[in-house]
């Protein structure tokens, strides 16, 4: 199997629990109760998480997302393109 | 700052009201607030037809009028995507809610917020590549007619359940703002977005829809730092996303459930751990399967700027998102401490308008206006998006399989004639709306997360996902939603959903779980896809150039999605961990309408 095929589908699959752990990070509270007792810039600890992992902290990870997908995305569209290129040439009567 | 302070001034001789019983505090709009508002609509309304009239001339082909010719750059479309997803409901219901859920408020919309990276990671880039017009008539060419058409009769009823919600608001904000009768807001506003739609296509809509973003950001931005700034909150107001944290402790003082993430409505209901499982499978899950959100990734001219148009949009929808929770919080404080203390109390139906409220309370009316017109704009937008999703739902996905050997021209004319349609049939719905259809927006969410979103993301990223697996799991999803709805979580006798706030929300841990079990053992049972077309396409839309049966083809992730979904309906029918109470007192569902 493809390295770029095993690439992408790990990057899908940790991109996705990523992102739904930031903007879902509710079992903390519930794992840490004493969250909710605490001060954060003025906020509540729990609060001020919320906003800033689902919105603050997920802008800079999703631009890190498109920058490897992208990479794995040219990866596969060269992997593809080498294993046609000897199709392509013989087709073309060429030395393949 | 001079009139809260000459309100705080009086709380002591009013505190001996607080335990009198509240009298009740009814908005009305200043002949100011009226005009400026009824001015900055007029110029708003007659920019999105003209917008409409010149996207025109750039329609030639299908191409162009249902996906702009693929041509919005990620800017413009980041911003047409949070457009897209913000609506009337959005821009006005959202400080209502938070009014009344307060944190839980918060946790629908940060699942909201993820649906939109969910959709980008998920199925975005490969229906891009792909490179049609809807999800719909994805299903159809990965599952068959079959599974298209059900697909879309889900849309339609999807589509339905926030159209007729936008344009009663429409008509509502023109009833209540400008005193013009329900009906003729209504009208005028349904014709105007529908005319602009109708006649622009998809790049009429777009360039809308950026428009309207810009719109809705100033409209709720600047009336915002004003209010925070007048009630003292210092330099922070100017950034009125976190720009409250120094009134913080009054509203603790006030109200000391606010930010408790365990209990809703003043701390009146718990909110269990299961109940935020049910917010992640139907408001994130079935974000996921929207189409009218999907539908912006086809706009974009490659995958990676689709890519960047979502960074965009959650840059955009972010801003927007949070300053409705400082605006909200700034109404629940001023409620509580203020009007409260006088003797007042908000009109529950009226919470819905507590922006303009604030906004005409601290703001000058020039500026007070906006929210107005920012509404109207949201309220637009949505109903716009939908109505281009109806458009290319009939008038392409349906009549392209009755009549396969249609021409170009004909495909435009039949977008053209449904979009109308569409239109014209909301309006229609909206002057006496069935009672099901406002309750229940988030239903849509239910339904979605039950239908669509197992078969794209199975569609996508499984090719042992076959016809028999996505219409027996669509079916199953769509009708588990509708019955557990109807009949509060009960099936022949047995409660298989234990409802709480907004009950339809925990309705998808047993009805998304159900679809996708359904899906992948149908699929599994029958034996998986065997047309060689439909492989090929797989490996096509995930960008390889050759094909190689192997490639996503595995048993492990289907198996182990289908252990899980059946871990989650076993859960979902296990007794409440919240006591028996709080159940009892949870309100009839609310209306929550995006």
């Amino acid at each position: 199997m493809h390295r770029a095929y095993k690439k992408e589908c790990m990057l899908t699959l940790v991109a996705f629990v990523v992102a739904a752990f930031l903007t879902h990070a509710y079992p903390l509270y519930f794992l840490f109760p004493g969250l909710t007792k605490i001060q954060m810039f003025g906020f509540p600890a729990h609060y001020f998480l919320t906003l800033v992992l689902g919105w603050v902290v997920l802008m800079p990870l999703y631009a890190l997302y498109i920058h490897f997908s992208e990479k794995i995305d040219r990866e596969i569209a060269r992997t593809g393109a080498e294993q046609q290129a000897p199709v392509r040439r013989r087709a073309a009567g060429g030395e393949g | 700052m001079i009139r809260i302070l000459t309100t705080l001034a009086l709380l002591a001789p009013t505190a001996a009201l607080a335990s009198e019983p509240l009298k009740t505090y009814h908005f009305q709009p200043t002949k100011a607030l009226s005009t400026l508002g009824l001015i900055y609509t007029i110029a708003m309304v007659t920019l999105f037809l003209w917008v409409g009239w010149i996207s025109q001339r750039r329609v030639a082909t299908s191409d162009d009028y249902y996906t702009a010719g693929r041509g919005i750059g990620a800017l413009s479309n980041g911003l047409a995507m949070t457009s897209n997803y913000m609506s009337l409901a959005t821009f006005l219901g959202f400080t209502a809610l938070l009014w009344k859920l307060q944190f839980l408020l918060v946790a629908f919309v940060m699942s909201w917020l993820s649906g939109f990276v969910l959709i980008s990671v998920s199925v975005a880039p490969c229906l891009r590549r792909w490179g049609k017009f809807t999800s719909m008539q994805f299903i159809g060419e990965r599952y068959g007619h079959t599974a298209k058409i059900i697909s879309v009769l889900c849309m339609i009823l999807l589509a339905q359940l926030y159209l007729v919600g936008q344009m009663k608001g429409v008509g509502n904000v023109f009833q209540v703002m400008f005193h013009w009768d329900y009906t003729t807001g209504l009208v005028v506003g349904g014709l105007v977005v529908t005319a602009y739609v109708t006649i622009g296509g998809m790049y009429g809509l777009s360039y809308n829809q950026t428009l309207q973003a810009i719109i809705m950001g100033i409209a709720l931005f600047v009336p915002t730092v004003i209010i925070l700034w007048k009630l003292d909150a210092g330099p922070a107001s100017l950034f009125p996303p976190f720009g409250y944290s120094k009134l913080v402790p009054e509203m603790v003082a006030a109200l000391p459930t606010y930010f408790d993430p365990f209990t809703t409505v003043a701390g009146k209901i718990p909110v269990s751990f299961k109940y935020y499982t049910g917010i992640l499978l139907s408001l994130a899950m079935g974000t996921i399967g929207l189409p009218h959100i999907a539908m912006r990734y086809f706009t974009a001219p490659s995958v990676k700027e689709g890519k960047k148009a979502t960074l965009w949009g959650i840059f955009f929808i972010g801003i927007v998102f949070f300053t409705t929770f400082a605006i909200g919080f700034a109404a629940k404080l001023y409620t509580t401490k203020v009007l409260n203390a006088q003797g007042l109390a908000i009109d529950p139906k009226e919470a819905d308008l507590l922006v303009v409220v604030m906004s005409q309370a601290f703001t000058p009316s020039w500026v007070a206006a906006l929210p107005i017109a920012g509404a109207l704009a949201a309220g637009l937008s949505t109903i716009g998006g939908l109505l281009m999703v109806i458009g290319s739902g009939i008038g392409h996905d349906i009549y392209t399989t009755i009549v396969p050997n249609a021409d170009d021209h004909k495909k435009v004319k039949m977008g053209l004639f449904f979009t109308a349609f569409g239109g014209i049939v909301t309006i229609l719905l909206a002057l006496r709306p069935p009672e099901f259809l406002l309750t229940s927006v988030i239903w849509a969410f239910v339904v979605s997360a039950s239908t669509f979103t197992p078969v794209l993301i199975l569609g996508i990223w499984w090719k042992g996902a076959n016809r028999a697996g996505a219409i027996s799991g669509m079916l199953v999803g769509g009708v588990l939603s509708v019955v557990l709805w109807w009949t509060k979580g009960n099936l022949f006798g047995y409660q298989f959903v234990n409802l709480g706030p907004l009950g339809h929300l925990v309705a998808a841990i047993f009805t998304a779980s159900a679809a996708w079990f359904v899906t992948i053992v149908v699929s599994l049972v029958t034996g998986g896809e065997k047309n060689e077309k439909v492989l090929r396409e797989v490996d096509r839309i995930h960008g390889w150039l050759d094909y190689s049966p192997e490639r996503y083809n595995g048993k492990l992730f289907p198996v182990c999605c289908a252990a899980l979904a059946l871990a989650l309906m076993v859960w979902s029918a296990m007794p409440p961990s919240a006591p028996e109470h709080a159940r009892a007192e949870a309100p009839a569902p609310v209306v929550a309408q995006r």
